[in-house]
């Protein structure tokens, strides 16, 4: 994969953790949208202490 | 509108690779999915139920991960495509039925089941490979890398199941199935086949060493397939110094780790997504020009040692190799990897030195966020029915004396190992496994055993595996008393319903299994509580344990705080009067907030007394009766 510029991180922390996905999906579909390469780390599950989403686009 | 169900080619969206996944079974034409949910796979079957009325496919929450791949195995049998999902743990318990059904073969209609692994057990009780029962079974193995694999693949395993008569295996990682990332949609088909059994076929292991030897020149017929799949890849050069040789998320952190140590003129990764059987021709014609070879893959040196033992037949014609990895100990064989991991590997192999930056800068920037961010235990919700019911627990196996213990079980409540069940579990294992380890201490007392024995499990959980063993204890006649933790929801993984709550997975009516009315109908005694009444609860488990012996039941009956919160308003105003808190002087060490800990209840230091989180406090009332100066009041809503 080739990427025209270089990829940009944008990590966004919180506690527990909705707030945090959600906001993640936002920019995520926003940035889609406008046709950048995105990706989005994130945790479920009984892991929901301590929560990053990171995406890099 | 629903991403999912969007039949637009070509459209670019951003998609959760279980979304990803359950897209790419859409576009194949499914028409049957079943699965029990278990992160992180519960998304892929989700995600199908909330179109499936409108798709006109069939979606099932099954009772257990064997019956659901069994139900799945039926609609291919029939000429209809299917699909099922499960994390690592659930295939262990499908692992009876699909290794029988690997020598029967599946029927027309083609059948995926895809294994969502949790390398470094983020919401699981172990972080077991699944891959090696692609082995262990002969089945043909896929690993999607990307988002848009996880689609592609899965869309393209029904075409490999229908060609080769077999299940095939799709595995994902944590990071796949909850990562999110761009997917290009392809077409959904419209087309229906109708189910029809054709009577001629059987499916039935008969010469079970005549199938086993087919099933082997089948997967040499997959080998052959997979040489030329497009979802193997390669980057780098013609011939690197170092080959990464990568399956599933190796590929994001090997391409990152790369590009960190600007190494792509030194370095390749090949891509394997097809990793069992593998493809013997593909991966001479790569290593053929190569010295040495680092594989990056999560869990277990699985693509490692297979590759290694190929190798070993193709030494010294082909070529002779270094291997790195996981037996090196370049990459370690546990818990999860990422990119930093497959950075700092890299440097020793290079003779490239590397710091992404100066020591004690990690150190600094944890310093700095501990005062940003607050510390929050793992806890039960506010409100959450199982903190009550442990305290219940915990004041009734004290009064008892004779040192009571609980066996735990998969579900919200296993925290009650911890603080916020105030340390009352003490095993924990697999699905039912908490009644099965109470009815083998149930058999101790021939051997001197006295104490007390105490099982907790979900509603869910019982009905996965806790009857069998229930019944176990029964017929044997042990002594025990199983604590049913009903709270009408598979809480854990998303409050999918079940067996018990009278709702299918598409949102229609279900006849409610009562499981009040299954334990009685056992001949054995059966009691309900309300686990917010402590008092009567306590009393319960005190009469229960100190009755006639046997294997006794106990229903602790309450909805789930988060589904509760949605359908109903609280049933009291809480609030602590600050003249009747005594705070650090009242001698009770700060009970509500230090030992009962529900996250609604808040210690202000300043006052040097408890108070209530308005926000947080659900209004259950509990915390009213664990106040030994009766300072907390409730007002009824």
């Amino acid at each position: 994969m080739t990427l025209s510029k270089d990829p940009l991180n944008l990590i966004i922390t919180g506690v527990g953790g909705q707030g945090n996905v959600l906001a993640s999906q936002w920019i995520g579909r926003a940035l889609v949208r406008e046709n950048f390469y995105v990706t989005i780390g994130e945790t479920y599950g009984a892991s929901h202490t301590n929560l990053t989403s990171n995406i890099e686009y | 509108m629903s991403v999912i169900k969007k039949n637009g080619p070509g459209s670019n969206e951003l998609l959760m690779g279980n979304e990803a996944i359950a897209r790419g079974a859409l576009e194949a034409g499914v028409q049957f999915a079943a699965a029990y949910p278990g992160n992180p796979s519960s998304e892929i079957i989700g995600t199908l139920s909330q179109v499936a009325a409108e798709l006109g496919i069939y979606v099932e929450w099954s009772v257990n991960e064997k019956v659901a791949v069994e139900a799945a195995a039926s609609a291919s049998f029939a000429g209809l495509r299917a699909i099922s999902a499960m994390k690592q743990n659930g295939l262990n318990v499908a692992s009876d039925f699909i290794l029988n059904l690997n020598l029967s073969g599946v029927g027309s209609g083609g059948l995926v089941l895809v294994v969502a692994d949790d390398p470094g057990a983020l919401s699981s009780t172990n972080e077991e490979d699944s891959r090696f029962i692609a082995k262990l079974g002969d089945f043909p193995l896929l690993e999607p890398a990307t988002f848009q694999e996880a689609k592609d693949i899965t869309k393209w395993a029904f075409e490999l199941s229908e060609a080769i008569h077999s299940l095939v295996l799709v595995r994902s990682v944590s990071r796949i199935s909850h990562g999110r990332g761009n997917v290009i949609l392809g077409e959904l088909p419209q087309e229906k086949k109708t189910g029809r059994y054709d009577t001629s076929k059987i499916f039935i292991p008969l010469a079970v060493p005549l199938r086993h030897l087919a099933l082997h020149m089948k997967l040499n017929q997959v080998r052959e397939m997979y040489e030329s799949s497009p979802f193997n890849g390669y980057v780098g050069p013609e011939n690197p110094e170092l080959l990464l040789m990568t399956s599933g998320s190796g590929w994001f952190y090997s391409l990152e780790a790369v590009k960190t140590l600007n190494l792509k003129d030194r370095v390749g990764i090949l891509k394997i997504a097809t990793t069992w059987p593998l493809p013997f021709k593909l991966l001479a014609k790569h290593m053929a020009r190569v010295k040495r070879v680092l594989f990056v893959e999560e869990v277990d040196p699985f693509l490692e040692n297979n590759v290694k033992e190929l190798a070993a037949e193709w030494s010294p014609e082909i070529g002779s190799w270094t291997f790195y990895g996981k037996s090196s100990g370049h990459l370690h064989p546990f818990g999860e990897i990422n990119p930093d991991l497959v950075i700092n590997a890299l440097p020793k192999l290079m003779d490239k030195p590397y710091a992404a930056r100066e020591a004690g800068y990690g150190q600094e920037a944890l310093e700095m966020t501990k005062a940003l961010v607050p510390n929050r235990d793992l806890s039960f919700c506010p409100g959450c029915p199982h903190r009550a019911t442990f305290w219940a627990i915990k004041d009734a196996l004290k009064l008892d004396g004779r040192g009571g213990f609980v066996t735990g079980d998969n579900g919200c409540y296993a925290l009650g190992l911890g603080p916020a069940g105030f340390f009352q579990i003490k095993t924990l294992h697999s699905m039912g496994s908490g009644a099965g380890l109470a009815a083998g201490f149930g058999q101790l007392h021939k051997f001197g055993f006295d104490q007390p024995v105490l099982s907790v499990c979900g509603d869910s959980t019982f009905f996965h595996a806790a009857i069998p063993a229930l019944i176990n204890g029964i017929y044997n006649k042990s002594n025990f008393v199983l604590v049913i933790l009903d709270n009408s929801a598979t809480a854990m993984t998303g409050f999918q319903p079940h067996a018990g709550t009278g709702e299918t997975a598409t949102g229609s009516p279900a006849p409610i299994v009562d499981i009040e009315k299954l334990c009685s109908a056992l001949g054995i005694r059966v009691e309900t509580c309300d686990p917010f009444d402590l008092r009567g609860t306590t009393e319960k488990i005190l009469d229960l344990i100190d009755g006639a012996g046997g294997v006794r039941v106990l229903i602790s009956r309450q909805k789930c705080a988060l589904v509760k919160a949605k359908e109903e308003k609280a049933a009291y105003k809480v609030h602590v009067d600050p003249e009747k808190c005594l705070g650090e002087s009242c001698g009770c060490a700060r009970l509500c907030t230090r030992i009962f800990k529900c996250p609604g209840l808040l210690w202000n230091k300043e006052k040097g007394k408890s108070q209530v989180d308005e926000v947080l406090c659900t209004g259950c009332g509990v915390c009213t009766d664990i106040c030994p100066q009766s300072a907390i009041l409730r007002e009824e809503n």
